[in-house]
């Protein structure tokens, strides 16, 4: 006997809500599982960060960098900031100078990336630049990483003056014409100039006033220094400084 | 005159509507949320006091108000092409570029409405934390409000000509592309011949410029802002989006109903 069309309908919802309700719970449970086995994986395979090998990089165009972070690239610059410290753990203060060199060209990039993410950042500026002048003794790169903010603030007096400053307080020898070629740029600027300034020549040429002004930067990277390594590599120095009196 | 009062009635009614809807809130909370991960990072030390707190504190203003911008103007701009609300207002002789028009007005109201809203929090916040309210800092968390009504001007422009979700994405396009616009400038400077600093010179000027909405490494790192500079940051949204609500408003009064 044939069912009624009524009764094949109520029979065939039935089913449809049995394999609905079914088939809700079993992709719910399949759900829970694969939600678990994922888990499981990034657990067991994800991995670490390490603070031995930073992940650094540096090497990408910075100019890019800025321009793809967008309005972020002072978030950036700080994130690149406070990872630095993690990079400057691979610096280790008694290694050879061909190697300091190298170390030193790794610290600059990594800066550069900084300061063009941010040219204003002057706190991260002159830690970077005195750092690269003192510790690494590269005055050219400190002056290159000044050289960065002042393409962004071409008016800004101050880093022009500290670049004069790390000329006459770094340099083995100072150059003199180079020093007096930045002072008349910087008259051409302003009027009020640092007093020091008019004697900028002949103060250069005083190893005792050089070293005093190293010492008091090494004492302020000291002070403003977050990593140990970093610490090390300034007390080193700054024992060296001592002896050469 | 007689057209502002069709423009403000449905400019409210958009207003109401978005502000009822739970995706403003969700955003609202999220940027709740995001202030409250700056204020965690206040103490981080940067040499400068409160500079990680202040940079977290401008990152989620640029982000939210985008958000918002991008949102609100789907939002509204979707609601209208799937349910051809522009052909409601015919029958009183409203043209659909005034309804376009008065909902642009709606959107940018909000915006405008919970970025002050924002903008305030963050103030309290750095006014209780630092002590201080740095006049750049204030300039640059209201800039990015007037750069997410750029963007909410050229979605609002591009929706006349193309769907709306194309026109969402050309937006986002453009406001990255507007965004890298100086650092174009620079890199044809330093690397390109004269014909590319020509033409990156040209994209400079006749792209909607993102890029003058950015002073945050001034305002970071306290430096002092020119007044004439300000003033042409603040006047260059708003005439930009000027043309292209008129050139949005043209075509939408010229578009075939129905199409």
């Amino acid at each position: 006997m044939g069912l009624s069309r009524q009764e094949s309908l109520s029979i065939k919802s039935m089913e449809i809500k049995q394999f609905g309700s079914l088939n809700i719970a079993s992709a719910r449970g399949l759900l829970l599982v694969y939600a678990g086995f994922l888990l499981l994986l990034i657990y067991l395979f994800a991995p670490l960060p390490s603070a031995e090998k930073p992940n650094t990089p540096a090497d990408i165009n910075p100019i890019f960098l800025r321009a793809s972070s967008g309005p972020f690239h002072t978030l950036l610059a700080d994130q690149r900031w406070l990872l630095s410290a993690r990079l400057d753990e691979t610096v280790k203060p008694d290694q050879q100078p061909d190697q300091q060199s190298e170390q030193g060209q790794a610290y600059f990039r990594q800066m550069a990336s900084i300061i063009e993410l941010d040219p204003g950042f002057s706190p991260g500026l002159r830690y970077a630049t005195t750092y690269l002048a003192s510790i690494y003794r590269e005055v050219e790169l400190a002056h290159a990483l000044l050289d960065i903010a002042i393409r962004y603030y071409p008016d800004n007096i101050d880093l022009r003056v500290f670049k004069i400053a790390q000329e006459i307080g770094y340099q083995s020898s100072p150059r003199v014409e180079l020093i007096s070629r930045w002072i008349e740029e910087l008259e051409s600027m302003t009027d009020q100039l640092p007093e020091w300034l008019g004697g900028a020549g002949l103060y250069a040429l005083k190893k005792e006033k050089q070293r005093e002004l190293q010492r008091e930067d090494l004492l302020w990277l000291l002070d403003n220094s977050s990593s140990d390594i970093e610490k090390k590599a300034i007390l080193k120095r700054l024992e060296v400084l001592a002896s050469e009196v | 005159m007689n057209q502002l009062f069709p423009i403000i009635t449905i400019a409210r009614a958009t207003a109401y509507s978005l502000l009822r809807s739970s995706l403003t809130k969700f955003l609202l909370s999220l940027a709740l949320l995001l202030v409250l991960i700056s204020w965690v990072s206040s103490s981080v030390d940067m040499g400068i006091r409160f500079r990680l707190f202040e940079n977290t504190l401008l990152a989620t203003q640029c982000l939210m108000m985008n958000l918002l911008a991008w949102f609100f103007s789907f939002d509204v701009l979707r609601r209208d092409e799937s349910e051809k609300l522009y052909m409601l207002p015919l029958s009183t002789a409203i043209s659909p570029g005034i309804w376009q028009l008065g909902r642009f007005v709606g959107v940018i109201a909000v915006l405008i409405g919970t970025g002050l809203l924002l903008l305030i929090l963050d103030q309290v916040l750095l006014l209780s934390l630092a002590g201080s309210l740095p006049l750049a800092m204030l300039l640059q968390l209201f800039l990015y409000i007037l750069s997410a009504c750029l963007s909410v001007a050229v979605i609002f422009c591009l929706a006349a000509f193309v769907p709306v979700l194309s026109a969402v994405i050309y937006a986002v396009i453009i406001w990255i592309i507007g965004n890298g616009l100086d650092e174009l400038l620079l890199v044809a400077e330093d690397k390109f011949g004269d014909s590319a600093q020509q033409l990156s010179l040209l994209f400079y000027y006749l792209l909607p410029n993102f890029s003058f909405f950015d002073i945050s490494s001034d305002a970071l790192n306290h430096l002092p802002v020119e007044a004439g500079d300000a003033l042409f940051r603040l006047l260059y949204p708003g005439l930009y989006s000027l043309l292209l609500v008129m050139i949005g408003t043209f075509a939408y009064s010229r578009k075939v109903i129905g199409k």
